[in-house]
């Protein structure tokens, strides 16, 4: 028999506790998309008509198609210098012993003790200090250090569990370094390099309180441009934008599985 | 130096020594692989065969001492110049390249033009009895064919030796046999030198041209499968390969070339050759083999009696334990030929043990 019957006290405890956290993850994202489809410009629940339009106030909107795209810049820039770094420091983790490897190790993934409130403040003092202007340097620069670990961390797992008897192998085959690092590490290495762009990717499309601190008016990124939005009006077509993000993020994790299988993706599968 | 290029040894290590902070892995070891030959580094874990391959290969460098391929020195050549050829106990296929782009990639960083690599791939393929499989990817093999993958891939580029680490031991044992028997079929017509590690003695006397058996970073003798199984050159040696019977006794008499051994309530006669001046009195083990004793029944002349505690067939021969007296111990194994022998030995049986004198061997007591 089950050790744990459904019908037993425990049992009952031990559902409810499951169905309640099912219910919290689902809930939040089910109201936000019915409610993105509410006629009025109220946010309600339940609405009362169905309508498409504030989808269409979403998408038009001047300051959400400025924020959208320099959201996305910024998420390019931000993710690519990360990984290029993040991969670098990871490989120089892994492979070599130096001087300060733990200090360093520790400061490279301090932003994620450090709020990001602080990191924005930081940088908005510093910028301001050297009479440097708002601009996407700045932005960006905010986006790789509070990317960064999570990229470190995604490649230094890769390099944990690649097997370096296949380099030796290259090696004893007559591959010098540079090409057993182009033909055989890299190439194998390429689904912790993709995860580790994606999640960081996502976080820093994402980033709202640095964000805050950094962005002007004319560098704001899509959350920003959000939250400005909030303060003024209060109408669905927030929930629409939502509706949005989830669609595309979950567009991108498709894709993503598609072409390398999310097992491989999310560093949960080891490839053999 | 080229006219002494025919005569060198594939592989010449001098006096080598390698160690991992305190320990030493590696004491200054002298060895040569001769050309065309295979020789086996046979041990237990630990014992230094696995450190003295990867410094052959190049992945460790020895702390001191020489090593030379085809009598060149090599110690600071990196491993992708040493013309090599590998064959890891994982295999380490790489698993994103097709069989043909494994086997091909060592010709591929030669230079080799491709039409050629096709070629001599498709050969190597043939040899290996892989034909067919070109467009497999490693996750699709069967770990006999990942095997033969490896092993085409190593020779595929001629290298001037081909290392060996453990390369069975991933394998069942079903399977083990008739690839050993492949392995030693292909190696022997390319006459290619081979360097082979492993810790399974039986492998290592049934592959081996020579073998050099080793322990605590030392090889303890170097020699053909025969001469280490009959000869051992000391206790190590006599214990690790093959099945062998330790018995306590003392020294009662020395012969020219000959001892005799007093154990329990007989004697048996050893060769004296490890015992150098020991005095009549001294304590000692007598080592022999399980199939260099025969029972027979009790009589005067036998020299050693005892009762037999069971009788165990296996197969293509019986193994009987004897009690010899409490004063020696553990029982004595003897494995009689034929299967008819476990009715004749039945346990609480009296049997009197015969030694083939010139079998057995006598080596001090371990200090």
């Amino acid at each position: 028999m089950s050790p744990l019957a459904l019908h037993t006290l425990p049992g009952r405890l031990a559902r409810i506790c499951v169905v309640a956290v099912i219910g919290f993850l689902i809930l939040p994202p089910l109201v936000v998309t019915i409610a993105a489809f509410n006629e009025k410009a109220l946010l309600a629940f339940p609405p009362e008509r169905l309508s498409l339009r504030w989808f269409t106030k979403a998408l038009t909107y001047e300051d959400f198609r400025a924020g959208f795209w320099n959201g996305l810049a910024v998420t390019v820039w931000a993710s690519s210098i990360a990984l290029i770094v993040g991969a670098a420091f990871a490989f120089a983790l892994d492979r070599y012993e130096f001087r300060l490897k733990r200090t360093i190790e520790t400061i490279l993934l301090s932003s994620l003790i450090v709020p990001h409130f602080t990191i924005g403040l930081g940088f908005l003092i510093i910028a301001a200090q050297i009479g440097m202007a708002r601009g996407f340097t700045v932005v960006v620069t905010a986006h790789v250090i509070l990317v960064l670990p999570f990229v470190l961390r995604s490649v230094y797992v890769s390099l944990r569990n690649f097997d370096r008897r296949l380099e030796q192998a290259a090696e004893s085959l007559g591959a010098p370094p540079a090409r057993v690092l182009l033909t055989v590490t890299v190439p194998l290495l390429v689904p912790g390099l993709v995860s580790g762009w994606l999640l960081a990717a996502i976080l820093s499309f994402n980033e709202f309180t640095a964000s805050l601190f950094v962005t002007g008016q004319r560098t704001q990124t899509l959350p920003v441009a959000m939250y400005n939005y909030v303060r003024e009006y209060a109408d669905p077509s927030m929930a629409a934008i939502s509706v949005l993000y989830i669609a595309a993020t979950a567009a991108l994790l498709t894709f993503a599985n598609l072409y390398l299988g999310l097992g491989k993706v999310l560093n949960v599968e080891q490839p053999r | 130096m080229s006219s002494s290029r025919a005569s060198s040894p594939a592989v010449s290590l001098n006096a080598v020594s390698k160690s991992f902070g305190a320990i030493a892995a590696l004491k200054a070891t002298s060895l040569d692989i001769r050309p065309g030959e295979l020789m086996t580094l046979l041990g237990p874990s630990g014992c230094g065969k696995t450190t003295l391959l990867n410094i052959v290969a190049g992945f460790l460098s020895a702390d001191a001492g020489e090593v030379a391929i085809e009598g060149q020195r090599v110690n600071d050549v990196p491993t992708f110049q040493r013309e090599i050829g590998m064959m890891f106990q994982s295999y380490a296929l790489f698993p994103h390249m097709t069989v043909e782009a494994n086997v091909g990639y060592g010709l591929k960083m030669r230079g080799m033009p491709r039409a050629e690599i096709r070629r001599r791939v498709a050969d190597a393929l043939v040899l290996v009895k892989l034909q067919g499989l070109e467009a497999r990817k490693p996750s699709q093999l069967s770990g006999g064919q990942q095997q033969r993958t490896a092993l085409a891939r190593a020779l595929v580029i001629e290298p001037k030796v081909l290392l060996l680490d453990e390369p069975f031991s991933a394998l069942d044992k079903s399977l083990r046999g008739s690839m050993q028997i492949e392995l030693k079929d292909i190696q022997r017509k390319l006459g290619i030198a081979t360097i082979f590690v492993t810790h399974d003695q039986g492998e290592a006397l049934s592959l081996s041209d020579r073998l050099a058996v080793m322990s605590e970073g030392v090889i303890r003798q170097v020699g053909t499968p025969h001469e280490v199984y009959a000869d051992p050159a000391d206790r190590f040696v006599a214990s690790f390969i093959g099945d062998v019977n330790v018995i306590p006794g003392v020294v009662e008499s020395l012969g020219d070339g000959h001892a005799t051994i007093r154990v329990g309530n007989g004697h048996v006669g050893a060769s004296r050759t490890h015992l150098a001046d020991a005095a009549p009195g001294t304590p000692v083990d007598v080592f022999v083999r399980p199939e260099q004793i025969t029972l027979a029944a009790l009589r005067d002349g036998i020299p050693l009696a005892g009762k037999v505690r069971a009788s165990v067939f296996q197969g293509g021969h019986t193994d009987v334990l004897v009690d010899v007296g409490a004063e020696v111990g553990a029982a004595v194994l003897v494995r009689l030929a034929g299967p008819a022998q476990v009715a004749r030995w039945a346990t609480g049986s009296p049997a009197g043990l015969v030694f083939a004198v010139d079998t057995v061997l006598a080596f001090p007591k371990a200090a």
